[in-house]
């Protein structure tokens, strides 16, 4: 299948999604967030801002490529908390086309607001499709990543990925991509295991952001993102070994699994004072 | 098998220019552009494999996979014993496998037909001999009826009753046998694939077919007037042997959704299911909006996701605290299992509309004429029957050809709907025809004096209907049950007539009035059961206060 350029602009609207207290806690829970604020659902943990974004996301890839498509990069744009009794609007469209060496990146903006009209947050994800390429590059590139230096021994998280994590990430964001839950969807894509969600992955991650960098304050959170640059796989024993550089206003890290691979880099947050 | 006509194709009424319509529906078919409901199954499941589909109030969810998968299994059982054509009585509660059962019969071509799970050997006895089914499948509790009743179908060859725990009460019959692929079933869109029968008020009741284009298409509007998306889950309240909850379940697999269902509405259980499964969506009938208001208030019944209710038949005089009190929409509906989705509130004018007591107007597709008794249309604003028009409504009814010519008359749905317009063409319904009480010449609704009674907070429920008079043919009489701690003394009934004819015209206000000590004996669509209070005693006046006299008769 061929990348059509004249999909740039394609734009599509997620169903409004209100937010309540159970649904921003389940979240929390599923990602084994144990910040208090997020446990209890009085703020939701920063990925889950995904979640209203995620269908008009993925409408819009289909509309460039049916097949397996690759989250490569996620950067989060936050301009106020999620808080239980919003009623969320979120539109998504195709702004960037990209070649690179393993393919086309495909770049889509998602922009949420709440019923007042206020800005909520701005993400920008871009996906490769497997070996295409086009003959023209269009439209935006993947955002800039911020300086964010590396000094000194950062700190060392680990968390175990057990085999009932992508099931309660599915039940928490209702992703239910087949290739996350059941091994022979997974192999039919070549892949040896199924994969954790990328954004389960971040917000595993996004934890020791907020407990660290933030000192357990979400809203201090301003923007977050990183690359996905190996699978995380799920099988017996995997975990999740998370490196964290903080400085004042922003936070560097990277992520390996249990053999080492590197599964999440160029990891970065910024983070009001 | 079908001789379904198309409805609604001549003496088309012109629609005024001004009249509100439903705003940005997408085009027709955008929403569901498969051919049979088999197709909406296979798609729905086959795209979104590990999404619940259905997902029952105490927890048990079933992926799309493993649904589609037990579908197909219980279908390969019922090959060879299903023929075209052939008739499968379903006589099931709320459970998972009501659902199996009905995309097996389907696949197979064969038509289900709809049993309340609380009829007895009479009412059960009535609907197998109309419909000579081949199969019946039932629960346990349901098993001494069908046999009773099994030599009213002498064609019945199997009684398939629900063995192990839910959803595997089907699955021991499909053991050994190959399953029927859904991919490759051959329906026919006019196939008839339910009956439901209607309970007229007079007459015994009568099996309305439906066919695929009437799912279709109801699934496809209900959609385009509401879309839905993968964070959805609508809630049924309703039992499964209704078509709302079926509707419900395809328009979730059509829009990557998912159904939560209860196994019988309960006012005190209805909070906590919406929480516990992060419901997004009500559909409720009858009285669910009077009984929810009448229950405690608590904090989940604000802390939820709702974003809409549809309803059909909202009390207007809630609608406004209803609204402010749960924090969303009810949008009214008027529908029909003959007529399918007949008109709905705008969205676009929700706000505006609230209290009005509206049903809105026509989705796009439909068209509804008022008419007197000579089917002559009615100038705006005057009351007279609704007959619906539109592609694809109802098959007719089952063996009663002259009861749907008569009901088809002209080419029109005769509804007994008595409804009217307003200047906008927004529709408002008036009453059932046959439970309009006609007094000295006044047509009375029996809902409308109803829903002014409900209105108060100290009444519980009310019922109202004709009694006989010989001065004036019929007089109105109230049966009111008071809240907790109320009685006759804190309530008298002169408190009752003050209520009426604060908000009615005089001639509306009730003669007599009946208090009611216990509950209502109830339709399993929650309404009050009037045939059974009308069957009470021989003389309805007795026992009730007379406003003539001021006394009790």
């Amino acid at each position: 299948m061929n990348v059509d350029k004249r999909k740039l602009g394609y734009t599509r609207d997620s169903e409004e999604f209100r937010t309540n207290t159970q649904r921003l806690a389940q979240f929390a829970e599923a990602v084994g967030d144990t910040n208090p604020d997020h446990r209890s659902g009085r703020i939701a943990p920063p990925v889950f801002h995904h979640l209203p974004v995620m269908q008009s996301m993925v409408e819009v890839l289909k509309e460039v490529s049916n097949g397996f498509l690759i989250h490569g990069e996620q950067d989060f744009a936050y301009h106020q908390a999620i808080v239980p009794g919003q009623r969320l609007r979120s539109r998504s469209s195709l702004v960037g086309m990209r070649n690179s060496s393993a393919g086309v990146l495909i770049l889509v903006r998602s922009e949420t607001h709440d019923h007042g009209g206020e800005p909520v947050c701005t993400q920008r994800a871009t996906c490769l499709v497997q070996g295409q390429h086009i003959a023209e590059e269009l439209g935006e590139a993947h955002p800039a990543r911020p300086t964010v230096p590396r000094d000194g021994v950062p700190e060392v998280s680990s968390f175990q990925i057990d085999d009932q994590q992508t099931l309660r990430y599915a039940e928490a964001a209702r992703d239910y991509s087949p290739y996350t839950l059941d091994a022979a969807a997974a192999k039919a894509l070549g892949l040896p295991a199924p994969i954790v969600h990328g954004m389960c992955t971040l917000a595993l991650i996004a934890r020791s952001v907020v407990d660290r960098a933030c000192e357990g304050n979400t809203r201090r959170l301003r923007r977050l993102g990183c690359r996905f640059s190996h699978p995380l796989y799920v099988k017996p024993g995997q975990e999740l070994r998370t490196r964290l550089w903080s400085a004042p206003g922003t936070v560097a890290f990277e992520a390996e699994d249990r053999e080492g691979n590197l599964v999440v880099k160029n990891g970065f947050a910024e983070v009001a004072s | 098998m079908s001789h379904r006509v198309e409805l609604g194709t001549t003496n088309v009424p012109d629609r005024p220019e001004g009249w509100v319509t439903h705003q940005d529906v997408p085009p027709e078919w955008s929403a569901v552009p498969q051919q049979t409901v088999i197709e909406i199954v296979h798609r729905g499941c086959l795209e979104d494999p590990y999404r619940p589909v259905l997902i029952v109030e105490d927890g048990l969810a079933i992926t799309r996979k493993d649904f589609l998968e037990r579908c197909q299994a219980f279908a390969g059982y019922l090959r060879g014993k299903v023929r075209p054509g052939d008739n499968v009585a379903v006589m099931l509660d709320n459970r998972i496998e009501f659902m199996i059962a009905l995309f097996a019969i389907i696949a197979n071509r064969g038509t289900l037909v709809s049993i309340a799970p609380s009829a007895q050997q009479f009412d059960a006895g009535h609907i197998i001999k109309d419909a000579q089914p081949v199969v019946a499948i039932c629960g346990t509790p349901q098993e001494p009826i069908i046999r009773a009743v099994r030599d009213n179908s002498p064609g019945l060859a199997h009684i398939v009753v629900l063995d192990g725990e839910e959803p595997n009460g089907l699955s021991s019959f499909s053991h050994g046998v190959a399953p029927l692929d859904f991919g490759k079933v051959q329906c026919e869109r006019d196939d008839n694939i339910t009956v439901y029968y209607t309970s007229g008020t007079t007459g015994p009741p009568k099996g309305c077919m439906l066919h695929h284009g009437w799912w279709l298409r109801v699934i496809d509007v209900d959609l385009r007037l509401f879309r839905r998306g993968w964070q959805d889950r609508q809630l049924c309240c309703l039992p499964f042997y209704y078509a709302d909850p079926a509707i419900q379940l395809l328009t979730s697999l059509a829009s990557r959704g998912t159904m939560i269902a209860m196994r019988r509405f309960s006012v005190s259980r209805f909070w906590d299911v919406v929480k516990k499964h992060d419901a997004t969506e009500i559909l409720s009938i009858a009285s669910i909006p009077a009984l929810l208001m009448k229950g405690e208030p608590g904090p989940d019944e604000r802390d939820h996701r709702i974003r809409l209710a549809i309803h059909a038949g909202l009390p207007k005089e809630l609608h406004a605290e209803m609204i402010k009190r749960y924090g969303f929409h009810w949008h009214n509906q008027y529908g029909s299992t003959e007529g399918g989705i007949m008109s709905r509130v705008p969205d676009h004018l929700a706000d505006a509309l609230v209290g009005s007591g509206t049903m809105g107007v026509e989705p796009p597709g439909v068209t509804i004429r008022i008419v007197d008794d000579e089917d002559s249309d009615l100038p705006v604003g005057q009351a007279g029957e609704a007959l619906i028009g539109g592609p694809e409504l109802y098959a007719g009814y089952l063996n009663r050809p002259e009861v749907t010519a008569q009901a088809n008359r002209g080419g029109w749905y005769h509804s007994g709907d008595v409804v009217r317009r307003d200047e906008r063409g927004l529709l408002y319904f008036v009453g059932r025809k046959k439970e309009i009480i006609r007094r000295s010449g006044e047509n009375i609704s029996a809902a409308e004096v109803e829903a002014v009674l409900r209105s108060n907070p100290k009444i519980l429920e009310v019922a109202v209907v004709p009694v006989p008079d010989e001065l004036r043919g019929e007089e109105v009489k109230a049966y009111v049950q008071l809240n907790v701690g109320e009685t006759p003394q804190t309530v008298p009934p002169e408190e009752l007539i003050d209520i009426c004819k604060a908000n009615l015209a005089t001639y509306k206000v009730p003669r007599y009035i009946e208090y009611r000590l216990t509950d209502f004996e109830r339709t399993p669509s929650m309404r009050v059961h009037k045939q059974s209070l009308l069957k009470e005693k021989p003389d309805l006046r007795v026992g009730s206060w007379d406003r003539e006299t001021g006394k009790v008769v």
